[in-house]
């Protein structure tokens, strides 16, 4: 923060003739804002999980295997923590793939058909656009020789443009946008730590990072390039926000969601290249904000799939008799998520929406007012749910037992989501 | 200033105590009622320096986001200080109320209430005190949520659900209107301070008038959301009565008037003058006839205790808008009848203050002592309950506008000024004379409300139904009684309220225009004698006299009676000589206005078409990429591949016959590559 960036650089490989050396650690906001969302909820998720992946969970009891599920989330942590600190593209990129595999693994723990095949499909939708990724570091690479993000600004125009369009391609489909949404709601077949952290907080969002990464370096992003992302962001903001109203399964509606804010992440970004720099700083905002607010609401739900044995609105009601705690955590998850203040993604959004403003033109109020439309609806469709599941008449469950721990974790991430705009809004201040 | 972080460790406490005493609920009640007692206090000292030494202000911003331009900056002016006190005086004989009145809800957590209430009253002194666009959104939005979770406190109950459901979608649409208006504005200036939203709009007069048009419109219709006009305020009628009467008092009574607030805010203190205000003032006007109209006729056909004094929350919301835009459209031509029209309603936003909460607290002490709010199965409570009987006749000659109460003076002189103002522009007489006009309809509808439930004979169900003891309980009874007597005495001296009003307006629009003292309003506190118009005396009214002479007339009916040795007998009320059971004889409150309401039901029913979507399958087919492209295309490969293992044919020779293929193709390539 107003300090310039740390970097330490070692490594060479024989067979690339690079200039400088390749491997190495970079702290900058940026990094330091991946960091904050990567480390600190995967700590409460692995905490949650202990409690979580027992016998006693009557929605999924597991009695063998963790070392397998641990395994592979702590490798995830470590991947995404490499991605987080990557001071280029190669690093970027074989971090980004550890990530995947370690997804595909998580997302199959459970073992039977249908894991199975939601695992595959998440590999392959998100492996295969990789290449994409592997093509744009590799014209990079020929035309400048160095791997560095703000490289990219020096290669000419349409190589640049091409560049950058490959590298969306690649972001979009590991943030599930776009064309490329149909593998997150099956991905919801995982254990619900996995995909709170996996599939809201951390992955996801590492295709945002990376179009962040690239948008920060530096060099001037074409006002059609920004376009383009701010478009399909919308586009994919209004597709989450359709398939809301289809769902009976709280974490599928959960994971359109995530689609939808992810989206806002992406149009922070795109109205950010397009001039407002206000923009960038809400799309990262956004990227923090977001992390801990739908961890919240879907360990919530992984809490109610624990004592209840189902995820399926259509079977729950009055919860907030049973369980007071609970229904406060999801209210707060739901406040944050869907921007409601003081709760942390209204700054985030209230930056966007600023940002759309300050674009002084048709294209920027249209932008607003659509993402405005989408804000109110999945407003709309929050509370309702929120009324249908928690309040009214309490169905057969009455009290419900919950363990300490879930509690315990709640309580940090209710804290945490109250907390990160404090955190968040200084250190965005220089970026950009 | 220290008086900041006193508030907010008040808060802070006050919610963590009554967490932590939950289970036993007098002391929880206690609690809250201590916290709100030194919040009232806080806000009644900031006041008290705001009046006597000038404006109060934190010289440095709490908070401040540069990027979007925001600061946390608290500055606390006359009207500021006015509004203080009004939330700290109702939150407070509220909540005082509420210490007993939560009984009726047994099974509800107590803690629950006084954290969003405390969160509550929190809100809405930020929405007051905060001097940038950007934190006064955040404040108004957070004011909306937490009295959301007040309205919903039933929680079980589907009603309370699907109001409060109504009331937080409605308001937050029109703040996301006000909110677009507010980043539209902020885009020409890079700054959301109030100062500087003030130099944007003196711009856009001259360049985009068109867009302020629109932006002003669009906090219209947010800052009309929350007051309760007509046709956005529909959520008034479900909202208030689905939350326990203290918290309905405290809505009506103080929350809605935020939304006045920021009318006031925005068009007297934030808009520079321009023929924009005078539309503007005409449009406000209209819309506040609109609500006088169609809130008081829509509360004549009610029978539901609360959803009658909620309709009627909306009609007086349009006397209150009908002063404010006569003040805005006059504010150049004539400032003096500007200055009285626009003081009337802010006196009438106090005065509603008093007489709806006291009307909303009446309401909660017949459900609290009867059960049910619903009219027709009420009927003389007058002997079981005569303070408050007492009480609401107060409040209903109040909010009739029956002399010498506090109604009639702010009708008054609302009259007073669409009126006189009328010569120049006739359209403001057309609304002077609905005014009126609506003021006789709103003392029907409490004659119908009075007579109703205290008046008549009490049936036999109600009778059996009742909870014991003499009233209600004296902490509901002192907040009742102390609301009575200040609606007697705002009306008895008015010009004691009109000199603190005519403060606040400093600092506004009216600029040097505005008449330095109460001059042209009379300067003695027995009265008011208007100067409009340049004539002396065009409307004096004197209330101190009326009483006086009313204090000796009844003195000598007492005397005489008392000479003459009239003896009184006690008998029961007369029920026109039928000994039938009162339930079956009892002139309902449904039975009330029947030729009217047969004739204006459809006119005016407030009910939203329900909407019923079909849903699209055709765009969810559209979107299901996994149909549409991805597993046709995977099939595709798979087929693909099926065919190319066709190639296999396990015959050496056709292997060979690759082979020799391949290489005369290889060749042929770099044969080629070597030409060229």
């Amino acid at each position: 923060m107003g300090k310039p960036p740390t970097l330490f650089l070692f490594g060479q490989m024989p067979w690339i003739a690079a200039d400088t050396k390749l491997f190495g650690v970079l702290l900058d906001p940026l990094s330091l804002l991946m960091l904050a969302v990567t480390v600190i909820i995967g700590l409460l998720t692995a905490v949650f999980s202990i409690d979580y992946l027992s016998d006693k969970n009557r929605e999924h009891p597991v009695t063998s295997g963790w070392m397998r599920y641990y395994l592979w989330l702590l490798f995830f942590i470590f991947s995404m923590v490499g991605l987080a600190l990557s001071p280029n593209l190669l690093q970027f990129l074989i971090f980004w793939e550890l990530t995947t595999i370690c997804s595909a693994a998580l997302i199959s723990f459970y073992d039977d058909e249908k894991s199975y095949r939601a695992g595959f499909k998440a590999l392959l939708m998100t492996h295969a656009p990789g290449l994409f990724f592997v093509v744009g570091l590799a014209l990079v690479f020929v035309y400048t020789g160095t791997f560095d993000f703000a490289a990219i600004g020096k290669l000419p125009d349409t190589v640049k443009a091409s560049v950058l369009i490959l590298l969306l391609l690649a972001g979009w489909a590991k943030s599930a946008q776009g064309p490329f949404y149909t593998w997150i709601p099956e991905a919801m077949v995982a254990p619900t730590p996995v995909s709170a952290y996996l599939h809201a907080a951390a992955m996801v969002k590492a295709g945002a990072f990376l179009i962040a990464r690239v948008f920060c370096s530096g060099f001037e992003v074409s006002t059609g390039i920004g376009l383009l992302t701010a478009v399909v962001a919308v586009l994919t903001m209004y597709i989450g926000l359709l398939f809301y109203f289809l769902q009976d399964d709280l974490k599928k509606l959960l994971a359109y969601s995530t689609i939808t804010n992810v989206g806002y992440i992406f149009l922070g970004l795109g109205i950010g290249a397009m001039g407002p720099v206000v923009g960038l700083r809400g799309g990262l905002l956004h990227l923090l904000c977001h992390a801990f607010a739908k961890t919240i609401l879907f360990l919530t739900v992984g809490v109610i799939s624990y004592c209840t044995g189902t995820r399926l609105m259509s079977r729950l009601s009055g919860l907030a008799r049973g369980s007071p705690f609970l229904a406060f955590a999801f209210i707060v998850g739901f406040l944050s998520v869907t921007g409601i203040p003081p709760f942390s993604c209204f700054w985030s959004k209230f930056y966007i929406f600023v940002a759309a403003f300050a674009l002084n033109s048709a294209l920027g109020t249209v932008l607003g007012l659509l993402v405005l439309g989408e804000s109110v609806g999945a407003f709309i469709w929050f509370i309702l749910v929120t009324q249908r599941v928690f309040f009214g008449k309490a169905g057969s469950e009455m009290t419900l037992v919950i363990p300490g721990l879930f509690k315990w974790v709640l309580g940090v991430l209710i804290l945490l989501a109250l907390l990160s705009p404090l955190f968040g809004i200084p250190l965005l201040e220089g970026v950009g | 200033m220290v008086i900041v972080e006193l508030f907010v460790a008040t808060v802070f406490f006050g919610i963590v105590l009554t967490g932590l005493s939950a289970r036993s609920r007098k002391l929880c009640g206690a609690i809250g009622v201590l916290t709100v007692a030194v919040i009232t206090a806080i806000l009644f000292f900031v006041a008290f320096r705001v009046f006597t030494v000038g404006p109060q202000r934190l010289p440095e911003p709490v908070f401040a986001v540069p990027s979007l331009g925001a600061s946390l900056s608290i500055s606390v002016d006359p009207l500021g200080g006015l509004f203080f006190i009004l939330i700290g005086l109702i939150s407070f004989l509220g909540t005082l109320y509420s210490y007993r009145y939560m009984e009726i809800y047994p099974r509800q957590s107590l803690a629950r209430f006084y954290h969003c209430l405390l969160l509550f009253i929190a809100g809405m002194v930020g929405v007051v005190a905060v001097t940038d666009m950007f934190f006064f959104f955040a404040f108004w939005e957070f004011m909306t949520l937490s009295s959301y979770f007040l309205v919903i406190y039933e929680m079980e109950d589907p009603v309370s659900l699907r109001a409060g459901f109504k009331y937080f979608i409605m308001t937050h649409v029109g703040t996301i209107a006000m909110f677009i208006g507010a980043i539209l504005l902020q885009s020409q200036v890079g700054s959301f301070a109030f100062s500087r939203l003030r130099e944007a709009m003196a711009g856009m007069i001259e360049t985009h008038p068109v867009q302020l048009s629109i932006i002003l419109g669009l906090f219209l219709l947010g800052f009309g959301t929350k007051a309760g006009m007509y046709p956005v305020g529909t959520w008034l009628p479900d909202a208030h009565p689905a939350a326990p009467s203290g918290i309905s008092a405290i809505l009506s009574g103080v929350m809605i008037k935020m939304g006045v607030y920021g009318f006031l805010r925005l068009f007297f203190f934030l808009l520079p003058f321009s023929s924009l205000s005078v539309a503007y003032g005409i449009i406000i006007a209209a819309f506040g006839t609109l609500s006088l109209l169609m809130g008081t006729l829509s509360a004549l056909m009610q029978h539901d205790s609360k959803r009658l004094l909620a309709f009627h929350s909306i009609g007086q919301i349009g006397y209150i808008l009908l002063g404010i835009g006569t003040g805005l459209a006059f504010l150049r031509t004539n400032p003096v009848l500007s200055a009285v029209a626009t003081m009337a309603a802010i006196y009438h936003v106090v005065n509603h203050a008093a007489f709806k909460g006291l009307l909303f607290l009446n309401a909660g002490s017949i459900l609290y002592k009867t059960g049910t709010r619903d009219l027709n199965q009420l009927g003389g409570l007058y002997s079981v309950m005569p303070v408050t009987a007492w009480a609401t006749l107060i409040a209903s000659l109040s909010i009739a506008g029956m002399p010498p109460f506090n109604g009639f003076a702010s009708k008054w002189l609302i009259y007073q000024s669409t009126i006189l103002g009328g010569v120049q522009s006739p359209l403001f007489i057309f609304f002077g004379l609905l005014a009126v006009f609506i003021s006789s309809v709103t003392l029907a509808s409490f004659v119908k409300f009075f007579s109703s439930s205290f008046g008549g004979a009490m049936g036999k169900t109600l009778e059996a139904g009742l909870r014991p003891g003499f009233d209600v309980p004296l902490s509901m009874r002192f907040s009742q009684n102390v609301l009575a007597l200040l609606c007697l005495l705002l009306g008895i001296f008015p010009w004691v309220p009109l000199h603190f009003i005519l403060s606040s307006l400093s600092g506004s629009e009216y600029g040097a225009a505005l008449p330095q003292s109460m001059h042209a309003l009379g300067g003695s506190w027995l009265g008011l004698n208007l100067m409009m118009g340049g004539v002396e005396g065009s409307g004096v009214w004197l209330p101190v006299v009326g009483v006086v002479v009313l204090g000796i007339c009844l003195l000598l009916a007492f005397v005489i009676s008392r000479s003459g040795k009239a003896g009184t007998r006690t008998v029961p009320v007369w029920t026109c000589g039928e000994v039938y059971e009162p339930d079956e004889v009892r002139y309902r409150a449904g039975s009330f206005y029947l030729p009217f309401v047969s004739r204006f039901e459809a006119m005016v029913s407030f009910g939203l078409p329900s909407i019923h979507l079909k849903r699209p399958d055709r765009i969810y087919r559209g979107l299901d990429f996994d149909q549409l492209i991805y597993y046709p295309f995977v099939d595709w490969f798979i087929r693909l591949s099926q065919n190319f293992r066709r190639t296999h044919l396990g015959i050496p020779q056709a292997y060979m016959l690759f082979q020799v293929l391949g290489i005369a193709l290889v060749g042929a390539a770099i044969l080629w590559l070597s030409l060229t």
